[in-house]
């Protein structure tokens, strides 16, 4: 009974989170600032999620493999987001700081 | 109807909030970054799906979601990014 309040309150939690993500994918200017957003914010709310679904007693397997899922999230989330906002830095999308950049290639000091 | 199919159901609509710089975002990499929080959202409907009927190849079906989004997000970067990817 316990257990299970415990894990409505996570899954509640991780809702929350995702919704603040997806809000943030919208209403944010810059693709910087909806990386910063977005990407740790869908972690997170993933992981708090399936922590949530872990607390109800699922079989054994399919929790081994739903903790794969959480280690999996957590090492290739990171990697995506780099890769992305390398890709945009490389390809001159200079984002809303484009008069700072236009400042450091005159000389001045920003 | 339990209470995870109605969690579930909220989880899609919030996909498709996710999905909309999919659709209208300026640049190609507003799609990239929509399509990957769409598809990891998703990804946690299949678990849910899991826990909800007690079936456990849905599991493994979240588990193939998370390394395809990971590989077409990879590859799409470095076909946008040019020759110099490491």
């Amino acid at each position: 009974m316990i257990l299970e309040v415990v894990s409505y309150i996570f899954i509640s939690l991780g809702l929350v989170i995702l919704v603040t993500a997806s809000i943030a994918l919208v209403r944010f200017p810059d693709i910087y600032m909806r990386l910063h957003a977005s990407s740790k914010a869908s972690t997170g709310g993933t992981i708090t999620i399936i922590i949530g679904l872990l607390l109800r007693g699922v079989p054994i397997g399919d929790a081994g493999k739903m903790i794969l899922v959480i280690a999996l999230v957590v090492i290739t989330s990171p990697i995506i987001s780099h890769a992305i906002a390398r890709a945009a830095h490389k390809c001159g999308d200079s984002g809303s700081m484009a008069p700072f950049e236009d400042m450091e290639k005159r000389g001045e000091d920003p | 109807m339990t209470l995870l199919t109605a969690i579930s159901v909220f989880l899609i609509f919030v996909a498709l909030l996710a999905s909309y710089r999919l659709f209208v975002g300026p640049t190609i990499y507003d799609r990239l970054i929509s399509l990957n929080v769409a598809g990891l959202v998703l990804t946690i409907v299949f678990i849910l799906m899991s826990v909800d009927t007690g079936l456990g190849f849905y599991v493994d079906i979240a588990i193939s979601f998370v390394l395809l989004n990971f590989i077409g997000t990879i590859g799409f970067a470095k076909y946008l990014e040019g020759d110099d990817f490491e």
